[in-house]
């Protein structure tokens, strides 16, 4: 048997949950329903007996005392014998005269129901603290368990208690192979991005230096049908264009002889396409200036590669640097997911690592900070806090 | 202790009533639903302590409900031994609980 305990503020919450399930829907959860020093096993009207008795107590906070108790799914146990266990557990923890809702639930393969104790005694009005009850529920348990020929669960009143030691080594472990997971796994993550970046920088580049290259190669057609020296006035052209884009467009339109002397007199009608190829080659070239800026910005945003000032570097430079940074990046997610491919599965790792940290004392968790990292050790909270609400059944607004 | 600003409430500090103030001040601290010495402090740095929602009508369910819970146990025992008197206290019993549902 497996037993798990926790405070709440809000008996309606808990109340409501046990009957219809997280979402509200889950109508034929409910085995049965018992209770304890309670007028009525209504879960609602319960709740609110139970709110009333915890409100004559004006310094509880958390009123709520919620234990869960599951059966092993090899168990075949009947009401009789769980009711039985719920009675030993409250007597030992103090709680036979305390009210208490029991509500068994069918919706696993294994057995379990849920106690939501009202902390408030309903005589005295004093507060029941559950100072040290874990060890006293895994003691009933283990002695249920024997009573009543039940498996039993590993837990620190059992033969583990004699290898502590060696759970808790290998458990630290565990623990040192997860986070490595978790790194490699972020680290991953992060190159994909980065690679993902680095093909789009790539690609950006390419087109612009394509389409920079045919709107030459059309300039260059177009002159030759303008000029007699083409080769001279592309280059006169192109010097212009350096200093005034839009004087020279509108000078190769009207005046085609500034930049060299032209094959007829009619090719002045010619000129009027060579500048439409002129404009389209300064836009171009414009646009390719952009991409080669964004590869840079690109380059030093995401991979801390210094930038290079782009008024000096050359276009095929800027293309063979963002390949060699995607080729870097390339050959660092080959290894981490080589590493990745060594190490156990993340998702069983985390399942394994829950159970095991779950089912530690908390003296035993303390130890636990003795042989772990700080970090390993918050990771280690998070999982065994995980474990618990998967037990609980509960989410976050209990 | 609680912290309030940095700082803890670490001082005691003793007052004298007369009985009848006293009894003055617990009725207001219990209505307003705080022990008495928070009410006091709030009341005297100069709140004024709201009244607790649903305070009356939880005193009111919670005794009713303790009532029902001797009735429960009284029905349970009357049906075990099949007196007469069984099928009246499930009424009783039925009844109260309707009676808690009512309340506010």
């Amino acid at each position: 048997m497996i037993g798990v305990s926790s405070s709440n503020k809000s008996f309606r919450v808990l109340a409501r949950y046990l009957s219809e399930g997280r979402t509200g829907e889950e109508q034929n959860r409910v085995a049965w329903v018992a209770s304890r020093n309670l007028p009525t096993d209504d879960p609602e009207l319960a709740a609110r007996i139970m709110r009333a008795t915890a409100g004559q107590n004006v310094r509880v906070k958390e009123p709520v005392y919620h234990l869960a108790l599951s059966f092993d799914p090899g168990d075949a146990v009947d009401r009789a014998a769980m009711e039985r266990v719920a009675d030993r557990v409250l007597e030992t923890l103090g709680l036979q005269e305390h009210q208490v809702l029991i509500v068994a639930h069918a919706d696993r393969e294994h057995a379990h129901m849920h106690l939501m104790v009202n902390r408030v005694h309903p005589e005295t009005g004093k507060v029941w603290s559950r100072w040290q009850d874990y060890p006293a529920i895994q003691r009933v348990l283990r002695e249920e368990e024997e009573a009543l020929g039940l498996r039993r669960v590993p837990g620190r009143f059992s033969e583990r208690s004699a290898s502590g030691g060696e759970v808790t080594k290998g458990l630290a472990d565990d623990l040192q192979t997860y986070e490595r997971l978790v790194e490699v796994g972020r680290e991953r993550y992060n190159g994909e991005l980065e690679v993902a970046g680095a093909q789009a920088r790539l690609t950006q580049l390419e087109a612009a230096a394509e389409r920079a290259r045919r709107a030459l190669d059309t300039l260059q057609k177009s002159l030759r049908a303008v000029h007699r020296d083409p080769e001279h006035a592309l280059a006169s052209f192109l010097a212009a264009a350096g200093r005034e884009p839009a004087v020279a467009v509108r000078d190769l339109r009207d005046t085609p002889e500034r930049f060299g002397e032209l094959l007829t007199p009619e090719g002045r009608s010619a000129a009027r396409a060579a500048a439409a190829a002129g404009r389209e080659v300064i836009d171009a070239e414009r646009a390719f200036r952009v991409a080669i800026a964004h590869a840079r910005n690109g380059r030093r945003k995401q991979s801390g590669v210094p930038g290079v000032d782009d008024s000096d570097q050359e276009p095929a430079e800027a293309q063979a640097a963002v390949r060699a940074d995607l080729e870097r990046v390339q050959v660092s997610l080959r290894r981490l997911r080589d590493e990745e491919q060594r190490l156990p599965g993340r998702h069983l790792l985390e399942r394994a690592l829950a159970r095991g940290l779950w089912e530690l004392s908390p003296p035993e968790f303390n130890r636990l900070r003795l042989v772990v990292t700080g970090a390993q050790f918050s990771l280690a909270r998070k999982l065994r806090q995980m474990a618990q609400d998967v037990a609980l059944g509960r989410d976050d607004e209990m | 202790m609680v912290a309030v600003n940095g700082e803890r409430r670490s001082i005691a500090k003793l007052i004298r009533f007369t009985p009848s103030e006293l009894e003055r001040v617990v009725d207001q601290a219990q209505a307003s639903g705080r022990p008495v010495a928070c009410f006091i402090r709030e009341a005297s740095l100069g709140s004024r302590p709201r009244m607790k929602n649903g305070t009356v009508g939880d005193t009111v369910i919670h005794h009713l409900a303790r009532l029902g819970t001797r009735l429960r146990a009284l029905a349970r025992t009357a049906r075990e031994q099949n007196l007469p008197a069984a099928a009246e206290f499930d009424a009783a019993l039925a009844e109260l609980l309707d009676t808690i549902r009512q309340i506010e």
